[in-house]
């Protein structure tokens, strides 16, 4: 940090993670290991174990909460509401949408100050959202969607656009569909559904050589001449026979590769949609009706 | 959320004085029922301690991140601690997006105050090479549903987080000085009190609010918090707001009040600190049975 917060308690002027003399992954750049597993005992194709809960915060509106594997988002949705003043006028309605990052949710620990990559998340979230909410119904309104990361292993985004609808759907927002998505990830020209975040980074490094390999024309190695890549598609599934919301993708994958992963992943999307229509099904069967007024 | 009721919403202070009238409160407890406790320790992955603690509906996470930096040149031989509470706007509608608002600051404060003031923790037992290297501590507490009494959650999710906090060896090279880290984290930090606090909310000069609801805050004056160790002995006494009361009932707090507050937070410490154990002990034969 360049400067020092005058709101929260600060530590010493500088302070380093113990992350940086002990990495917390697997150093080696192997996917696989011999019994054909990842390292977190999964099968290429296989999804971490996923939960999904409704109105769980007592103070709003709709609430959920997601876990991916041990990656956990809170989402808290107020509103609809009046928009706030300073915001420009719009006769639709409006969504906010804030990410915020507990600091202690990753390996080394984040600035409680919004950085770029939160902004970036929130952003891709919201566009998320906006395709899914019937903003026509609410003119001149403003909803607030509120997500909370509080831990990191992999697919964030995803887990924060699955976490959102739900609160949204919660909170009786009218929707066209239930957003929900997927991330999938290429390595060296292998699909893996569901990235943790140690093979997130891996991918990110190979990315970077590959970077540094093609820039150096002396370069002789051609091993990672694969695909390497990741993909987070968020859809909407019976919205128009399916409609992919938002998708973001990073890395360099062949279009013959592109497409088995986004079929993989929208595979993915359609199962997550189930869960998360059993889990909405079940809150609606539950509910408690309003008691009716004696006269 | 539950349905609104009109009343409540319309004439507030009424809808909140009928129940008291009747010796309870919205919720259905009587003035002097805290709702149920429930720690668990260990919950995230990422963070070197962590510790999860409701209190009825509100939910409190604190994640201690551990950092290596150079002691300042006051204490040479001490380490840091930082708390922090975070309010996000998704817990509450009462808190606004941004930088943290007064009630997050204050409560920071707080807990600073009490961490320093107090034999809590070891702090020389946090710094590696006298002058070199220390640990610095950040413990970041977040609300993740509001549900009032954050002095209460806040304060023993920052012990319980503590409690849990193990942390890797550091090696020094005697020629080179660099340093390196052992894999397993196994060194735990000694905590000498395991501080509990308890707070009511003053509705006026007669009745006080044990382990005060949001509801019961928006109606209520202002709060006291108890700060006790475990032996019982008093640590930290803290009034805030009261405002109204106070002009009016000079006496809302005398010192028979803060005795009576004082021998009820005693009455509810042994429970407390048990459920606190319990916790510990849980999480430390689950880790025994995966080795």
């Amino acid at each position: 940090m360049n400067y020092r917060d005058s709101r929260r308690n600060c530590g010493p002027e500088t302070a380093t993670p113990i992350y940086v003399l002990k990495s917390p992954f697997n150093e080696k750049e192997e996917f696989l290991l011999n019994d054909g597993k990842r390292s977190d005992d999964r099968a290429p194709l296989e999804v971490r174990k996923m939960y999904f809960g409704v109105s769980n915060i007592s103070q709003a509106k709709g609430s959920s909460y997601v876990e991916l594997g041990s990656t956990k988002v809170v989402c808290g949705v107020y509103g609809p509401k009046e928009m706030a003043p300073s915001s420009i006028f719009k006769s639709t309605g409006q969504v906010l949408c804030e990410v915020k990052v507990a600091p202690f949710s990753s390996y080394v620990r984040r600035s409680p100050v919004p950085d770029r990559q939160v902004k970036e998340l929130s952003m891709q979230v919201k566009d998320a959202l906006e395709a899914a909410i019937i903003l026509e119904e609410y003119p001149k309104a403003q909803i607030d969607v509120f997500l909370t990361v509080v831990e990191d292993s992999g697919g964030v985004l995803a887990a924060c656009v699955t976490a959102a609808s739900l609160a949204l759907c919660d909170a009786d927002i009218r929707m066209y569909d239930i957003v929900v998505a997927a991330s999938v990830a290429w390595y060296n020209d292998r699909i893996y559904l569901d990235p943790s975040i140690e093979e997130e980074e891996c991918i990110a490094r190979a990315g970077e050589r590959l970077a540094t390999s093609k820039s150096s024309a002396s370069s002789t190695e051609d091993e990672l001449e694969g695909s390497n890549g990741s993909v987070t598609v968020a859809l909407m599934p019976l919205y128009a026979n399916g409609q992919v919301a938002t998708m973001v993708m990073s890395g360099s994958v062949t279009a013959a590769k592109l497409q088995d992963g986004l079929d993989a992943a929208l595979e993915t999307c359609r199962k997550v949609y189930a869960i998360a229509k059993q889990v909405l099904i079940q809150r609606v069967s539950e509910a408690k009706l309003p008691e009716k007024l004696e006269d | 959320m539950a349905p609104l009721n009109s009343w409540e919403v319309i004439e507030p202070a009424n809808y909140f004085k009928s129940f008291v009238d009747q010796s309870s409160r919205p919720d259905g407890r009587d003035w002097n029922t805290a709702r149920p406790i429930s720690v668990r320790v260990g919950s995230i992955g990422t963070a070197e301690g962590s510790a999860t603690v409701r209190l009825g509906n509100t939910t409190i996470v604190c994640g201690v991140k551990a950092e290596l930096c150079r002691p300042s040149l006051e204490h040479p031989t001490r380490g840091f601690v930082v708390p922090n509470v975070e309010l996000y706007p998704c817990c509450s509608s009462t808190f606004k997006a941004g930088p943290p608002g007064e009630k997050a600051i204050s409560t920071s404060q707080f807990l600073q105050r009490l961490l320093q003031n107090n034999e809590i923790i070891d702090y020389e037992q946090l710094c590696v090479v006298p002058n070199k290297w220390a640990w610095c501590l950040y413990c970041d507490i977040l609300c993740l549903d509001y549900d009032g009494n954050l002095i209460d959650s806040s304060l023993l999710s920052l012990v319980a987080a503590l409690l849990h906090l193990s942390l890797p060896t550091v090696n020094i090279d005697p020629d080179t000085e660099a340093l390196s880290l052992s894999q397993k984290h196994t060194q735990k930090l000694t905590i000498k009190e395991r501080p509990m606090s308890t707070t009511f909310a003053v509705y006026n000069s007669d009745i006080q609010l044990l382990d005060p609801s949001a509801a019961d805050e928006a109606e209520c004056g202002g709060e006291v918090s108890v700060v006790l160790m475990e032996s019982g002995d008093v640590c930290s006494i803290r009034k805030t707001g009261g405002r109204q009361v106070g002009v009016l009932l000079p006496s809302a707090v005398s010192s028979g009040k803060v005795q009576g507050f004082i021998s009820t937070a005693q009455s509810r410490l042994s429970g407390i600190h048990e459920t606190l154990k319990e916790a510990l002990e849980l999480h430390a034969s689950a880790n025994r049975k995966e080795p």
